[in-house]
């Protein structure tokens, strides 16, 4: 009879170790070297697979730099907990660049208050009070050769009064207020929104390629139709106006035109600041997104340019790895056959006989679905990852399997029991578990804990993880009854799930079949292809 | 593909940014090859506007203003020897900036 053995502090200290070296993987997160003084406000994929949101800050002195980081982690705040950012966060790299001002504050002309600052802010631009000037050839210098790599920039200038601008690069003061700027802003930068005021702007020409707005004779059929409220009549009187957003038809007055030019809800953070988006700008600004950032961060294996040998002996496992964003998911196809297993990782092993004896591709479709997007036209919400396959008897690099197999009987815990083996067996035990459990099992088992922790190499494992180790040697040496026992048993298990993994007696742990560490994670983000 | 690399043209005096759609392209440029072919190309969209929305918090009414000096960036491959970048108005191709990818040089402003 075999007993399965619990280490118990093991694995509090190795989850806890897990949780430490996340944390620490998120601070860790550094600049390009060449952004100088730069602090990581969130940091979610590579800078290519991401939408780089980059803070830069005028009017703040060397004296003033945490302030400067203070205000820029809180402008990021704002952005990305805001409306349709929240959900896409994990699209968005955000940094905070310091640029030393000589001076602190703002210019404010008619004050007779003038200072220097790196970037020249100054109010009153043209005689209008809260129209913030920068420079924008200073501005962009900075940017293109500190961080080159930038989607969309805002300058925080150091001014306590209300004011800001628009342009290509958002520019806002200190008060509070100032940030809806920034996401008024960001809605022409990523949403291709056009302004909804009718507010007048001579010379500008008359025409709505933008997504929330509509001429005249663009009404039938509406680009928003999806959105119109059932029974609104189009065009839409200011008199049915139930609220901000309700209903949803085609109001006049939009993008500087007083008549002829519609917009679809009575008022929206495109037309007026203070205002949320409405649902037609949210789903512009999430298709944005996704155009941008793309949802699959990774794949494994790579995707080769010849077919991947499979072998039906041991079979393959493919995974892919998702941008942090909730509402994404995978599924998996075998020669367009649906797979039963969902999620970031699949197994397959062909079978002997049938369709799939001999299939050609594994697909994993990544969907997002969100209910902020009811048309998608370019199909963005979508992304198909192809691996081509052989299906051989053996593959070259088909897994060499130990099992995990407690052989004594005792139940164990860390001051009263022991793993015997030799240690290099269970350092590759310890190893082959890490590659095989998810991190979603973390906590679920004592040893998918430690092994989650192991993952890596002890150069990630952080003072926690080394004491877990240390600790399992401990145990190990007190108690040689309970031994991990090297098989050449081949995988019998399935593959593993979210749910749990425990190091049960006679479970078998497959060396290479299992995804990597990068794959285990559940979540993360990518752009593949060009912006 | 994000940045391949960036340079700074100076004096880059090329025609009015067209006053239309917040997208609407304002400037293209053209990676010429050392036999002037095109290589590569692209468009730009600079506005040269600064606005603001109306602000009924603040009892703002919209604002629209055009500065007098306005700069943009042109993500483009960088130029090898012997080739070269030019850059130009969307709708006055004829006044352009040619760009040999050096940092020390002056752009050669062809009007």
């Amino acid at each position: 009879m075999r007993r399965t053995c619990r280490l118990t502090l093991c694995a509090a200290v190795c989850v806890a170790s897990v949780l430490a070296s996340s944390s620490q993987a998120l601070a860790g997160a550094a600049c390009p070297a060449e952004a100088g003084d730069c602090l990581p406000l969130a940091v979610q994929g590579p800078s290519d697979k991401a939408v780089d949101l980059v803070f830069v800050g005028d009017g703040y002195t060397l004296m003033q730099r945490k302030k400067f980081y203070a205000d820029a982690q809180k402008a990021a705040k704002g952005v990305l907990g805001y409306g349709p950012y929240a959900p896409y966060a994990g699209y968005f790299n955000a940094w905070a660049l310091f640029v030393e001002s000589p001076e602190s504050g703002a210019d404010h002309p008619s004050k007779g208050i003038e200072v220097v600052t790196a970037f020249d802010a100054a109010y009153e631009l043209q005689g209008l009070a809260r129209l913030i000037y920068v420079d924008y050839a200073k501005v962009l210098e900075v940017l293109a050769v500190r961080f080159p790599a930038f989607d969309a920039a805002v300058v925080l200038v150091n001014d306590t009064e209300y004011g800001g601008a628009g342009g290509d690069i958002a520019v806002v003061s200190r008060a509070e207020e100032s940030i809806d700027i920034v996401r008024h802003e960001l809605g022409h930068a990523f949403g291709w929104l056009a302004d909804e005021y009718s507010d007048p702007y001579p010379g500008v020409p008359f025409e709505d390629p933008e997504p929330n707005v509509a001429t005249e004779a663009h009404l039938d059929p509406l680009k928003w139709a999806a959105w119109v409220t059932p029974g609104t009549p189009i065009p839409t009187p200011d008199s049915m106006a139930t609220d901000v957003h309700e209903p949803v038809g085609a109001y006049e007055g939009a993008r500087f035109q007083e008549k002829g030019m519609f917009r679809p809800t009575p008022d929206c953070l495109m037309r007026t600041l203070g205002v949320s988006f409405c649902p037609v700008c949210a789903e512009a600004m999430v298709l944005a997104f996704t155009n941008v950032a793309s949802p699959v961060r990774g794949v494994e294996p790579p995707v080769p340019g010849t077919p991947l040998c499979v072998s039906m002996a041991a079979g393959r496992t493919f995974g892919v790895t998702l941008a942090e964003v909730p509402t994404l998911s995978a599924t998996w196809r075998v020669d367009g056959i649906p797979q039963p297993q969902s999620g970031p990782n699949l197994l397959f092993k062909p079978p002997a006989e049938g369709p799939l004896a001999s299939a050609k591709t594994v697909t994993v479709t990544v969907h997002d679905g969100t209910l902020l997007v009811r048309t998608d036209p370019g199909g963005l919400l979508t992304k198909e990852v192809v691996w081509p396959i052989v299906v051989q008897a053996t593959c070259p690099d088909d897994p060499v399997a130990v099992e995990a197999d407690v052989v004594e009987l005792d139940e164990i815990d860390v001051d009263g029991g022991e793993i015997g083996g030799k240690d290099v067996q269970e350092t590759i035990l310890i190893e082959e578990m890490s590659l095989d459990v998810p991190t979603t099992s973390i906590g679920s088992g004592a040893r998918s804990g430690c092994a989650v922790a192991v993952r890596g190499g002890l150069g990630d494992l952080g003072w926690m993880g080394l004491l877990c180790l240390v600790a399992a040697a401990m145990w190990r040496s007190r108690h040689p009854r309970c031994a991990y026992r090297p098989s050449t048993k081949r995988r019998v298990s399935a593959a593993p799930t979210d749910s749990s993994f425990t190091a049960s007696a006679g479970a078998a742990i497959s060396r290479s079949a299992a995804a990597p560490s990068s794959m285990a994670s559940t979540h993360s983000s990518a752009r593949e292809s060009a912006r | 593909m994000k940045v391949v690399s960036v340079g700074r043209v100076a004096a880059a005096a090329i025609g009015e940014v067209r006053r239309a759609a917040p997208r609407a392209p304002t400037h293209r440029w053209v990676l010429r090859g050392v036999e002037g072919s095109a290589v590569a190309e692209g468009a730009v969209t600079s506005r040269r506007t600064r606005h603001l929305p109306p602000d009924p918090r603040v009892g703002q009414p919209a604002v629209v203003a055009e500065v007098d000096r306005h700069a943009f960036i042109v993500r483009a491959p960088w130029p090898a020897a012997g080739e070269w970048i030019e850059i130009a108005a969307w709708e006055s191709p004829g006044r352009r900036v040619d760009w040999d990818g050096s940092r020390a040089a002056p752009a050669r402003v062809t009007p």
